[in-house]
């Protein structure tokens, strides 16, 4: 009987190689080894959109760290106006020379909106990389150690997260000083708790896979289920999320900046030329649409990239 | 069977509970003294190299028995003695060791496989964590190897488990639970989850497997004719007590409890002829929820032949009605519903 | 009232079978999904007949196709990505393909009606017991709302659970699956339909409550003379209810009989391979199974010929390039295989059986 059935099993996998093979021919000859980042990285490469916010999102990060090697040359100072011509250049029309127009005190808007990226940028980056740090720490430490720990953080997130965010920014930087450093702090520190709501339940759910319980049914230390089977599992929805938190911040910054508690003047910044321009929307529109187009373009190309990196995070999608 | 139950049990299990809280949390556990008396005084032993399958329906505690057993979760009370060591009381280096020695197989071909690790990593992890064969070239020729053994190509060593259909992921945590030639496998309804052509070879291929090895395996399955089919001695549990427990031909032929031979006659055959010639018993109602188990034997609620010494008191006593054969019923007897074919 | 009065509607199921014709013909349906990926064929070919008071079991495995024939038959599917390709649906002499929309709607639940494997997920866990039951009621018949609050009750009597009056104020989540199920059995016979469809109805059941539902749908069956259209994997069910036996494989029907000649005289590879799968009751010694090779194929890259050569272990080159017609080896009793006109072949290769072994004389 032993024989037999093991001549059986035999011949099942030579069939099984068969059906396989016809399924998936061109794979078959070589198998290099995979890794998560790498087929992570040959998914997102076939996703247009997602290449088309990556590419834009670094051609912004390029033109605002050059910026002083060519700008101030060809399109002129953005602070400073020259008060000789200023009532000539004053407000002039988008044209080969200013592309994007002057504004009232006759600087480039071009020139203006490059420089306000390089702080919008900054305040993406940033806020953002110091909320993710304290929302993985907090939600982990919920996830992991439960009970009053969990109860505490996730008790304290709710609190902050009851209060109006935007609200709750500017009450911050009213105790602690505008300024642009302040705003990065306040967005940053603010912005923890949906963070932290993210990965913790993104945990909670992974934990409950019986691969979780398989690790430990082996023998697997807490440390190394944690590093192997939770963490690369909850942590794709952390970078999504945090890329898509990008483009909150960006916005957040402006709304403050728009309502004089962000970048100080004449420093320029995306949300001040916003609210500089609003008076003249319907004369000459260029100087509030030029730099609301940079925002739109900007967080519109975070949001693209963070759902591409969802979808190729995703081991099982095809990858055709 | 008999000359394998000679000499020390490989595993011993005595008097096992476990009790779940209903509601956890903070401020429930204080007021809420509700609990899930999901396994309750649970006692057999399992012999090197043989098969003991535990049935019963959903909720019965057939898994977290097994769960229990593995320390996934601890026990309430009672003990579990595996190769001479109390499970219960181990500390962090002897349950390693422990571990090297029972593994598990799970259910859900989908949910028990890393959906971010190749099936060469997954195969490989308990060699990594015992450190066995540390010699990475050694090992992936090692892993090569247990996947060829299980039926799957080698080749195949760099997909995620998501490319492979449920059978083929099964094959997978088999291969992982041999990785470490343990010897004893808790197989927790490994093949309920799969269509009935592949259900065939997987019970096949731990067949095989456990002649080439010599492992123990502890089966847990609701369907009773694949527990038949593979185990050596079989127990049947109803809300946490074990009911019945004798040698899997005693079992088939003379169920001496009412729940088995109930639990029997509800099986339908693939026969018609069969089917149309039996007649069987329909229990009535549903089983009572484990939060509040009925008084006496948990069993009488629904049981056709009960009587009032069923319904007060303590629950009858896992008494041995043969050698070998112990029964858990006032009125133990062969077939004791009178009137119904048992046959499978 | 969804009917109204200048609809001339004919009541489908008042009107006599024609002549001839039975209650529900299926004829060569065959339903394709145009996906990203390829046309996946769900249902290839589907052929039967089903009158009145009979059960038909469809078994096969999971992506046979058979939960997608009861899906198309009762105009469930999203067209597109499906698309009928050909064939007849018809239902009293009368295709169901050429219906309207308004006229399915119709159809469904009054005239055929269906039962799903989940019991939980098919009832709305925001509405009580008592006004899911009554809604179709109040649809298709025109019920007043007390007058659905008391057939509800009456219907929850009749499949049996206790306390009518009380539960149907109850909501799903108040049950236990088996009560849910009795109460999906119910809900389904409210219209008094023709047609029961029940895909895997007992499958998330415990086995002895499985028997208290199966053991239900005789007795309904019995007293409203209803067909039902059985399906699910398991053998074990389909010998116990079914009249009629439709065994699909890739989303055609490899075999077609009674319950006795698939059982007993099937004679297709795929059906031997079905029942030699199951282990079987054994009195002494323990024989390994002999399963079924490899793993069931995909629809979207099916073989040129018949879709179980890949592993069928008599498959010669002609399975494999051939597409093999239904052969027809008694009256209703129709096999899809190259080989079925060979009675050695048949002979050699198909499992024994209770009848086998009793003809043999050999230990039962």
């Amino acid at each position: 009987m032993a024989t037999e059935s093991k001549k059986d099993m035999e011949t099942m996998t030579e069939s099984q190689v068969k059906v396989e093979a016809s399924a998936q021919a061109e794979d078959l000859s070589a198998a290099p080894a995979r890794t998560l980042w790498g087929d992570a990285w040959k998914r997102l490469r076939k996703n247009k959109l997602a290449i088309f916010g990556a590419i834009w999102i670094i051609f912004m990060i390029l033109v605002a760290l050059t910026a002083d090697l060519w700008v101030p040359q060809t399109l002129g100072s953005p602070t400073e106006a020259d008060s000789t011509t200023m009532a000539q250049m004053s407000r002039l029309a988008p044209s080969a020379e200013h592309p994007f127009g002057t504004d009232t005190l006759g600087r480039d808007v071009l020139c203006r909106v490059i420089y306000g990226a390089r702080i919008s940028l900054a305040v993406g980056v940033l806020a953002t990389a110091i909320s993710t740090l304290i929302g993985l720490v907090m939600g982990a430490l919920a996830a992991y150690y439960g009970g009053i720990w969990d109860t505490i953080i996730m008790r304290l997130a709710d609190i902050f997260l009851a209060f109006p965010y935007t609200l709750f920014v500017i009450a911050m930087l009213a105790v602690i000083g505008s300024g642009i450093q302040n705003v990065f702090v306040a967005i940053g520190i603010l912005g923890w708790p949906s963070i932290a709501r993210v990965f913790r339940s993104a945990i909670l759910s992974v934990k409950e896979n019986d691969y979780v319980d398989a690790a430990r049914a082996m023998g697997a230390s807490d440390f190394r289920i944690i590093a192997r089977h939770i963490f690369p599992n909850s942590v794709a929805s952390i970078v999504v999320y945090a890329t898509m938190n990008i483009g909150g911040a960006i916005l957040t910054e402006s709304a403050l900046s728009y309502l004089g508690m962000g970048v100080v003047p004449p420093d320029p910044s995306w949300g001040i030329m916003i609210q500089d321009g609003q008076t003249y929307l319907a004369t000459q529109p260029w100087l509030m649409l030029m730099p609301g187009l940079a925002i739109l373009t900007t967080v519109l190309a975070f949001t693209l990239l963070g759902d591409g990196l969802r979808d190729a995070l995703d081991v099982k999608m095809k990858d055709a | 069977m008999a000359e394998k139950n000679q000499g020390a049990p490989l595993l011993h299990v005595e008097h096992l509970t476990k009790e779940f809280p209903v509601e956890a949390g903070v401020f429930a556990s204080r007021m809420n003294k509700k609990r899930v008396h999901a396994v309750e005084d649970v006692s057999f032993d399992i012999y090197p190299g043989e098969t003991f399958g535990l049935v019963g329906e959903s909720g019965c505690g057939k898994s977290t028995t097994g769960r229990t057993i593995m320390r996934l979760t601890n026990p309430t009370s009672g003990k579990v003695v595996f190769d001479g060591k109390d499970v219960a009381k181990m500390n962090k280096k002897e349950l390693k060791e422990m571990r090297r020695n029972m593994q598990f197989i799970f259910q859900d071909p989908y949910a028990s496989l890393n959906p971010r690790m190749t099936i060469g990593e997954i195969v490989s992890e308990p060699l990594q964590i015992h450190n066995v064969m540390p010699d990475a070239k050694e090992r992936l020729e090692y892993v090569r190897s247990l996947l060829d053994i299980v039926g799957l190509n080698p080749e195949h060593i760099n997909r995620y488990p998501h490319e492979f259909s449920g059978g083929q992921r099964q094959r997978v945590g088999i291969a992982r639970a041999f990785a470490l030639k343990p010897k004893l496998i808790i197989c927790d309804e490994p093949v309920s989850a799969l269509d009935v052509s592949i259900q065939a070879q997987v019970l096949n291929l731990l067949s095989d497997l456990q002649k080439e090895y010599g492992t123990a395996y502890l089966f847990i399955a609701h369907d009773l004719s694949v527990v038949q089919h593979i185990s050596d001695r079989v127990a049947v549990m109803y809300l946490g007590h074990m009911m019945e427990n004798s040698d899997w031909k005693t079992l088939y032929d003379e169920p001496h409890h009412p729940y088995t031979q109930a639990l029997l006659s509800a099986v339908p055959v693939p026969d018609p002829d069969v089917q149309r010639s039996r007649k069987r018993i329909i229990l009535k109602g549903d089983p009572p929820s484990p939060i509040e188990p009925p008084a006496g034997c948990p069993f009488h609620t629904r049981c056709p032949i009960a009587q009032d010494v069923c319904a007060s008191g303590e629950m009858p006593e896992l008494r041995e009605v043969k050698p070998g054969h112990f029964c858990a019923c006032h009125f133990a007897a062969p077939n004791p519903i009178k009137g119904a074919s048992v046959e499978l | 009232m969804a009917r109204k009065k200048n609809d001339n509607w004919v009541e489908l199921k008042d009107q006599p079978v024609p002549e001839g014709s039975h209650l529900l013909e299926v004829d060569d349906l065959k339903m394709y999904f145009h996906t990203q990926d390829g046309v996946v064929k769900a249902v290839d070919g589907v052929s039967y007949t089903l009158d009145r008071g009979e059960t038909l079991g469809v078994v096969g495995e999971s992506g046979s196709g058979k939960s997608v024939t009861s899906l198309t038959i009762m105009g469930l599917i999203d067209m597109p990505p499906g698309k009928i390709e050909g064939g007849d649906v018809r239902y009293r002499g009368k295709s169901l393909l050429e219906m309207s929309e308004h006229e399915m709607e119709h159809i469904r639940g009054n005239d055929i009606a269906m039962i799903f494997q989940d019991p939980m997920t098919s009832l709305n866990p925001v509405y009580t017991i008592g006004r899911q039951l009554g809604e179709g009621l109040r649809l298709h018949r025109g019920y007043t709302k007390e007058q659905a609050t008391e057939r509800s009750i009456e219907l929850l009597r009749m499949v049996g659970i206790p306390n009518a009056e009380q539960r149907v104020k109850d909501y799903p989540h108040e049950f236990s699956g088996g009560m849910r199920q009795r109460v999906m059995i119910a809900m389904a016979l409210a219209c008094d339909p023709d047609i029961l469809i029940a895909d895997e109805p007992t499958t998330a059941l415990d086995v002895t409550i499985q028997a208290q539902i199966i053991e239900l749908m005789k007795e309904m069956q019995e007293k409203n003379g209803n067909a039902i259209i059985m399906i699910t994997h398991d053998l074990g069910v389909v010998a116990d209810v079914a009249d009629k036996i439709m065994v699909m494989y890739a989303g055609s029907p490899v075999e077609f009989g009674t319950a006795d000649e698939i059982f007993y005289g099937a004679s297709h590879p795929y059906t031997w391979g079905l029942i030699r799968s199951i282990p079987k009751q054994v009195k002494d010694e323990k024989k390994p199974l002999t399963p079924i090779k490899g793993n069931p194929p995909s629809l979207v890259n099916a073989p040129k010929g018949c879709p179980f050569s890949p592993r069928c272990p008599y498959a010669q080159d002609i399975c494999r390039n051939k597409k093999p017609e239904p052969h027809f080896v008694g009256e209703g009793h129709y096999t899809k295989c190259h080989f079925a006109s060979d009675p050695d072949f048949i002979k050699k290769n198909a499992p024994s059986t209770s009848r086998t072994q009793n003809a043999e004389g050999g230990e039962q």
